[in-house]
């Protein structure tokens, strides 16, 4: 039963707790040592009763990281009795700075999965442990004694520790480990390799960037490091200081990144590698001062724009970097020459300091495969990772292997192939460490007591070598066999350890790599180019579902997404010529078909701005098998439709059109047919219109635009200055209404919201705001209380994409308070618009006065019958019931227990001592909460720059919320509301 | 003390105000008239002052006024004043829709009853059976016998010479 | 208008005193007729239905509603708004009529109020069922309570609906059976046994002595006097609603006349409808004669061109205010996705009642009974065109959204009606549809009974055809009585 194994220590015999137990007392002792406010994981793990230190209700931080991807963020948990009720970004981490993306918001959820595997089975049968190393080991000696031959395929391995114990795994039993990512970075890992000797990736430091010239790299949504790229993107995009980065994107879908670009280019998925091939060249005339010609450029629609970059980049030499995106192995070798022409390697790109976020090998995929094909494989031991789901050219011959053991938490499409699976606990219940950047760990460690009888894959791999030593153990002497000699200083380790556990990461001045040196021969013969007008597939990962790994996540299914705010579902992305072209519309079916792969599918059209009109993208993450599990989410009555019927899929799979070319797996390469089918499915989309321009045959004189948010270029921003009147000056009535104390406020930098959603999620996790289903989302219900809207500028040639988050505003004037009949929706003396649920009796007048639309009305009873779900319930925020309306409250329960602090402390509130949910979760920093009254805080300087203006202003409601105008560096001096 | 008295019964308002005149230029008292409809003119025969049901319901409307604006005030300013979307706490504009209907409601519910004491009307009371034609479609009028000036027979006479289609005696006790 | 009663007889078929009395009465007391029955049918199927919805909706929640974040009003409120403004009429036909002295009310006002109270008692149940928690609908009085006490927003229109809609309901119901007194008095003395019990009860031991009249005359005028402010209050505070709120296309103040003139228009559109049905139903055509329907006609006209008016108005100021979002709205109620609604209303509300300046049109009953449902179908429109239209796009483009209604709603709609009709045709099948003793106090007769009589015993019985002449009717007493006690209350 759940909650008591949360409540208690639970039965000794499992080794796992009983390492906790045992740590038990140092834990309390090194929290006493250290003062921190923040505890050692080892509290989570005891009763309260059982600690002096652990109080009931009292909530305390658990410094952790987060592995719902590779990037390997370091997290802080937020516990409460013994469990963990939310994730935030560790701000001790300088690499992401405390931001947190919205999967490492969602994990808090999927630690609560019921449906997680709870502990060994075999052909589904559940085992013990005992019974199942037994089995192992005599499979293992087996094998080793006749040579068989041994595979442990796995995603990239973060983890330090966990790979030293597959290294002597591997050579204890000759066996081989695989890598991959399904979402490949193979190329770029193997052009590093060529070029640099370094098979690993860059560390990117955008913020040294003047010039940032994207082809197709998603680094601000799906990159393999989002947070940290979004806060060093943003630390160089704040124009108050008169300058910013000038960031040029060429893709042919558009990304979360491109949106955010200063100058967007469409370019076919082809065109990339002529452009780059053009880019060198260009770079190469100016290095050795030629006249810059490239003819290679011939073969790119409006090469001119590559012209142009070049030469800003040129310009902007040892300050200007060049990213390329998808796994083409040429392009990214054209990307380094042009690095290394521009001088970027040492300084915006750091390669003796590089990221091991991800290490897949698509070459040595390739061997396993015609292993498997041969049927050479004896056993595969298959961990982090869902090749059945995610990589075709294994899911095709996984048949081949002989035994399969999974390690997947979850039941999924590979785990149902094992004939063995041992489930691995969630990063939240286990111990662990991360290398995500060379010389830079993060501690992870349990915040909850395991709610599963799960085990680790380095524990497992260690007992099946012989080595009693408990998962805990394993970690703590890899950090005080490598970590500890070159960051402890001159510290005991146990003091270290303490510190490090408490302060989540760790960073050395680990030997450095010498910056590797740029190997020309590398580029030995150019690409043949050639021009390309086919129609592609373009398979791209949503900033939600990712790769699909997190598909039985209901907070990131229903997810805007970032860029199509359609939630629930994958569809046929088109570019509007191409569907007035097709004559399909919005939701309709159409079928893709491919000369060279069997099937098709079939898929409801989305037409997407911005997009190259010779490209269909369809997203990947979905149909995973178990989706179905949410037949039961969406609300149930009459003219209700069912969220999804029992054995369908949430969306489709996408994955098996993944094609390989010359030995590395491509999203873009397949020449496809589409044809139109009868049969509609309405996408739920939280947005019906995305302009800002009014339609045109209901514009007004002077109406046409929009001013609710303010975009304006670099040139004109100074002269842009608070062009909206100061309506404050009016009031007709006697200020009744003073704030003696605080007056709380917020500040929005749209010009760094890059709509990555983290927010939202974060939000969604804090104030347990219910999932709703597609039904409802499509009947416009869905009841996040923080939304980005997103408003599409200029066309899809020069497409302009703005992002404005949107919560209460708290006016001052509030038009929701005064037309409410009995007093359910009230203001505090401290600017807070409160709403008080159980005096609400649901008028919906209050919704239908909100100028800003943000209230949120309960339809229906929204089902909470998952019990573990539940226990990701914040319980210092209501679940609301049926009826009532409901807004963000500026996460009233933290500025409470912030007050409480204080008050105890008999001190003031600091500035940024409280963080709204959504605040603390943004990379980019975008969000500012604080007090007014303050006026030297945050919040009340931000309010006093030029670039401040409040959205619907005229309407003298005095929004307690304020935005800072869109800048783009753009060329121009003409404050415009469309950019 | 008891009294006798005749009763005319009439088909037409205008025979019975007739009647009515002359019992009164003859200085006979009239006791009463029935009608099935308000019958115009004959207060002034019968000099029935007219009601002061006006002053209930001036009273009445006052008070519905005063106490609707006062309470509002107090409730909203000086009881619990609470920031209600900026608006001052004494929004007097605001409050004097309610005022203005408990205004009309006091005064409106005061006159109604105020009508039925004043007439004895209320459920369950029992009304003279023998005026039932009365709410149909003929009037009645009654007039007292006089003894001081006696004559017998007379009150019929003059009942019917004014056009009564029946006439009875009864004794008033 | 006045003019009117003068030019055609309001009561025709030389009715007597008592031919009046057993014309109302008889129908009564005789079994229901077979077309009251079907209609009965119909209103009850209706009303059913109209209560396994609602009954439905207010198990599983307002999601059974087509609503949705940025349209949180829809047919609840529309259909709120639409109903009360059907009161409207009754009580302008009861009290504003009777302080303007207008006699062909009579035959008409008693059915007109007691549309009334159906309808207000219609609307009062969408206020109620349109919350998300109606259970705690008590909620907006401000009783006594442990809460603080907290007691309720004063500054909210829809606090304001509260008190507005109860007084003008409580209000309405006592001017009525004050009205229905000397009536239900009459009915007493022709019933007798259980029956005769029952009214006697209710009428209050009526007995109609000239002080007791003078009184009750003096009392009508007063509660009459107190309606009319009320009445024009009532749909100015629903106006309210909006017109307080911050919305573009709600926030105008043209908004309470417009409201009211509306609310009139449909009113007496419904009025007519009843009338003309009654008179079929229940054999009314000496009482409710050309005479009433003309006049009816004549302030649909009136009305309906002030409403015409109204909505160029709103279109002027739109223009005029400067506001974008002002304008914005507007345009798109004409040409955006409600257009459809938006001209609906515009055809019924504004060029159909021009039909009626045609002596053609308003002499066709048939066509005058669908003209009046035309009416009634445009005003539920202008309606639905100010609420859903206004809010469905308003000033974040982002937020925008359609509105679909789901059959729960209109489920909701037809039960309304239902009910509305079920509690009519029970009134006019146990209670006085007419008012006999106002109607009696206007009949208009030609001698005085006792020469009447007098040449009867000379040559027999007066012809119907001599006290029907115009020449007849317009002797002097006669008329100046009529003129005179007209002003008798109910």
């Amino acid at each position: 039963m759940l909650t008591e194994s949360v409540l208690l220590p639970g039965d000794l015999t499992d080794p796992s707790r009983r390492a906790f137990l045992q740590m038990a007392g140092f834990g309390i002792a090194s929290a006493a040592m250290t003062g921190c406010s923040r505890a050692p994981s080892i509290l989570a793990l005891a009763s309260p009763s059982a600690s002096t230190a652990l109080t009931p209700g009292v909530p305390y931080w658990v410094a952790s990281a987060c592995a719902g991807c590779s990037s390997s963020c370091g997290i802080l948990a937020r516990c409460r009795d013994g469990r963990p009720i939310k994730l935030e970004g560790n701000p001790d981490q300088l690499a992401t700075g405390g931001g947190l993306c919205s999967t490492g918001q969602a994990e808090v959820l999927s630690l609560y999965d019921s449906l997680r595997i709870q502990g060994p089975l075999e052909q589904g049968e559940s085992r013990s442990w005992d019974q199942a190393d037994a089995a192992m080991q005599t499979l293992l000696n087996a094998l080793h004694g006749k040579r068989g031959n041994i595979r442990l395929l796995t995603s990239t391995v973060t983890s330090p520790s966990t790979r030293l114990q597959i290294e002597s795994f591997a050579t204890q039993f000759g066996a081989e480990h695989v890598e991959y990512d399904a979402l490949s970075y193979s190329a770029q890992l193997d052009a590093n390799a060529a070029t640099h000797g370094v098979r690993a990736l860059p560390r990117v430091a955008l913020d040294k960037a003047d010039v940032i010239a994207s082809f197709g790299a998603d680094f601000l949504g799906t990159g393999y490091a989002p947070v940290e790229h979004s806060a060093s993107w943003a630390a160089n995009r704040r124009p108050d200081s008169g300058h910013m980065s000038r960031h040029w994107q060429f893709e042919s879908i558009l990304t979360v990144t491109g949106g955010m670009a200063d100058e967007r280019h469409r370019i076919a998925p082809l065109e990339v590698l002529p452009a780059l091939a053009g880019l060198v060249e260009l770079l190469s005339c100016y290095a050795n001062r030629i006249e810059p010609t490239a003819k290679s450029l011939e073969l790119v629609e409006g090469g001119e724009a590559v012209e142009r970059l070049a030469h800003e980049l040129w310009e902007n030499r040892g300050k200007s970097v060049v990213l390329c995106g998808g796994n083409q192995f040429k392009a990214q070798l054209y990307a380094n020459q042009a690095n290394e022409l521009l001088g970027a390697y040492g300084t915006v790109l750091d390669l003796a300091k590089p990221s091991y976020q991800k290490r897949g090998d698509d070459r040595a995929v390739a061997g396993l495969v015609e292993e498997l094909e041969a049927g050479r494989v004896d056993l595969l031991l298959v961990a982090g990772c869902n090749p059945a789901y995610d990589r075709p050219d294994i899911a095709a011959v996984l048949g081949g292997a002989a035994t399969i053991v999974s390690f997947g938490g979850t039941v999924d499409e590979t785990s149902k192939l094992a004939s063995w699976s041992l489930p691995e606990p969630h990063f939240l219940e286990s111990w662990g460490e991360a290398e995500p950047v060379h010389g830079e760990w993060v501690l992870s460690q349990p915040t909850v007591a395991p709610l599963f009888n799960g085990r680790t894959l380095r524990e497992s791999l260690a007992k099946w070598l012989g080595d009693e030593r408990s998962d805990r153990e394993l970690c703590d002497d890899y950090l005080r066999e490598v970590v500890f000699p070159a960051a402890g200083g001159d510290a005991k380790f146990e003091d270290f350890l303490a510190l490090a556990r408490q302060r989540g990461t760790i960073e050395a001045p680990r030997e450095e790599l010498d910056q590797p040196t740029f190997n020309a021969r590398a580029i030995r013969q150019p690409a043949e180019l050639k021009a390309d007008t086919s129609l592609k597939l373009v398979l791209y990962p949503k900033v939600g579902l990712r790769d699909g790994a997190h598909a039985h996540n209901p907070w990131l299914q229903e997810l805007p997404d970032p860029v199509s705010h359609i939630v629930w579902d994958n569809y046929a992305a088109l570019s509007r010529a191409h569907a007035e072209e097709l004559g399909v519309a919005e939701g309709d079916l159409v079928r893709i078909s491919c000369a060279d792969v069997e099937g098709a599918l079939e898929l409801p059209v989305h037409i997407q701005a911005g997009q190259h009109d010779r490209v269909v993208a369809v997203a990947l993450g979905y149909g995973r098998i178990g989706t179905d599990r949410f037949a039961n989410l969406a609300p149930k009555w009459l003219e209700g439709n069912a969220l999804i019927e029992a054995g369908e899929t949430i969306g489709v799979n996408a994955a098996p059109w993944l094609r390989i070319v010359d030995g590395r797996q491509r999203s873009d390469v397949l020449d496809v047919t589409i044809t139109k089918l009868d049969g509609n499915h309405e996408l739920a989309c939280t947005q019906d219109y995305h302009r800002l321009e009014v339609p045109e045959h209901l514009a007004p004189k002077g109406g046409e635009v929009r001013d609710v948010l303010q975009r304006t270029v670099l040139g004109a921003h100074a002269a842009h200055a608070s062009h909206v009147g100061d309506a404050a000056a009016v009031n007709l009535w006697p200020d009744d209404h003073k704030r003696p104390g605080h007056n709380w406020a917020m500040v929005v930098d749209l010009s760094v919201c890059t709509g990555c959603s983290g927010c939202v999620v974060s939000c969604q996790a804090e104030n347990n705001v219910p999932v709703v289903g597609r039904d409802e989302v499509a009947r416009h219900r869905e009841m996040h209380w923080l939304r980005i809207d997103r408003y599409y500028g200029g066309d899809d040639d020069a497409l302009r994409v703005s992002h404005q988050p949107m919560m209460c505003h708290h006016c001052d004037n509030a038009p929701c308070e005064s037309v409410c009949p009995v007093l359910a929706t009230v203001h505090s003396s401290e600017g807070l618009n409160q709403q008080v649920y159980n005096r609400c009796v649901g008028t919906r007048y209050c919704a239908n006065t909100c100028p800003y639309k943000v209230r949120r009305f309960n339809w229906f009873d929204y089902p909470r019958d998952d019990e573990h779900a539940n226990h990701a319930l914040n319980p210092d925020v209501t679940v609301r019931s049926r009826g009532v309306m409901e807004k963000c409250s500026m996460c009233a329960q933290r500025i409470q227990e912030a007050k409480n602090a204080a008050h105890r402390e008999g001190r003031a509130i600091a500035d940024g001592e409280i963080q709204t949910a959504c605040q603390q979760s943004c990379p980019t920093k975008a969000i500012v909460f604080g007090d007014l009254s303050d006026p030297s805080s945050d919040v009340s300087l931000a309010m006093g720059r030029p670039r401040h203006y409040r959205a619907l202003e005229e309407l003298n409601v005095r929004p307690s919320v304020g935005y800072l105008t869109e800048v783009r560096n753009a060329p121009g001096t003409e404050a415009s509301h469309e950019g | 003390m008891s009294r006798r008295v005749h009763i005319g019964f009439f088909e037409d308002e205008r025979d019975l105000l007739v009647a009515a005149k002359e019992f009164r230029a003859r200085g006979i008292d009239i006791v009463d008239a029935y009608s099935p409809y308000p019958i115009h003119g004959i207060d002034e025969v019968l000099d029935i002052r007219p009601s002061r049901l006006p002053w209930v319901t001036l009273i009445a409307g006052a008070t519905g006024l005063t106490i609707g604006l006062y309470f509002q005030y107090w409730a909203s300013a000086t009881d619990w004043p609470i920031d209600v979307g900026g608006r001052p706490f004494d929004s007097l504009p605001a409050f004097i829709v309610i005022a203005f209907e408990m205004t009309i409601l006091l005064a409106g519910l005061a006159t109604a009853a105020a009508l039925c004491m004043r007439c004895r009307l209320w459920p369950g009371r029992k009304s003279d059976e023998s005026f039932a034609t009365t709410t149909d479609s003929e009037m009645a009028l009654v007039v007292a016998e006089d003894d001081a000036r006696f004559e017998s027979g007379t009150h019929a006479e003059i009942l019917r010479a004014s056009g009564a289609i029946s006439t009875r005696e009864e004794v008033y006790e | 208008m006045k003019a009117s009663s003068g030019e055609l007889p309001l009561i025709t078929g030389g009715k007597t005193l008592s031919d009046v009395t057993r014309d109302v009465c008889t129908p009564i007391e005789r079994g229901p007729t077979a077309l009251w029955r079907v209609g009965m049918l119909f209103a009850v199927g209706a009303l059913a239905l109209g209560v396994l919805s609602v009954g439905y909706q207010i198990k599983t929640g307002i999601g059974t509603w087509g609503l949705n974040r940025t349209v949180g009003w829809g047919f609840d409120i529309t259909n709120f708004v639409f109903w009360v403004g059907i009161g409207h009429a009754g009580t302008l036909i009861s009290a504003v009529l009777l302080l303007f002295r207008q006699k062909w009310r009579t035959s008409i006002n008693r059915s007109a109020e007691a549309m009334t109270i159906f309808a207000v008692i219609c609307a009062a149940i969408f206020p109620l069922i349109h919350m998300g928690r109606p259970w705690l609908a008590y909620w907006v009085f401000p009783y006594p309570n442990f809460r603080g006490p907290l007691w309720v927003n004063f500054r909210s229109a829809l606090l304001w609906d509260v008190f507005a809609i109860s007084t003008y309901f409580i209000i309405s119901l006592t001017f009525w059976y004050v009205g229905l007194i000397p009536d239900l008095a009459t009915m007493r003395d022709r019933a007798n046994g259980l029956r005769k019990r029952i009214l006697g009860t209710l009428s209050f031991g009526w007995r109609g002595t000239a002080r007791t009249w003078s009184r009750y005359e003096t009392a009508c005028m007063l509660l009459a006097a107190l309606a009319t402010p009320l009445v024009v209050s009532v749909h100015s505070v629903v106006s309210s609603d909006f017109a307080t709120a911050v919305i573009p296309g709600w926030h105008a103040n043209v908004f309470p006349p417009y409201f009211v003139i509306g609310a009139v228009f449909s009113g007496f559109a419904m009025v007519l409808t009843l009338m003309l049905v009654a008179r079929k139903v229940m054999h009314f055509e000496d009482y409710i004669t050309s005479a009433h329907l003309t006049a009816m006609c004549k302030i649909l006209v009136f009305t309906g061109t002030i409403v015409g008016l109204a909505y160029m108005t709103e279109l002027f100021i739109a223009w005029y205010s400067g506001s974008n979002y002002e304008q914005f709205v507007f345009n798109n109620r004409m040409s955006g996705p409600f257009a459809w609604a938006y001209w609906t209303m515009f055809s019924c509300n504004v060029i159909s009642p021009q039909l009626l300046w045609f002596r053609k049109v308003r002499e066709n009953l048939f066509v005058l009974f669908i003209l009046s449902l035309v009416i009634n179908v445009g005003m539920w429109f202008e309606r639905f065109v100010i609420i859903v239209t206004s809010i469905h796009r308003d000033f974040l483009p982002s937020s925008w959204s359609g509105y679909v209604p789901t059959w729960i709603e209109v489920g909701a709609l037809v039960g309304s009606f239902g009910l509305f009709f079920t509690c009519f045709l029970l009134f006019c099948r146990f209670g006085p549809a007419i008012a006999m003793f106002e109607v009696k106090s206007v009949l208009t007769r030609p001698v005085r009974a006792i020469d009447a009589r007098r040449s009867a015993s000379s040559s027999k019985e007066p012809s119907a055809s001599e006290s029907l002449s115009p020449s007849s009717s317009e002797e002097a007493p006669a008329s100046d009585r009529d003129l005179t006690t007209a002003g008798a209350g109910q």
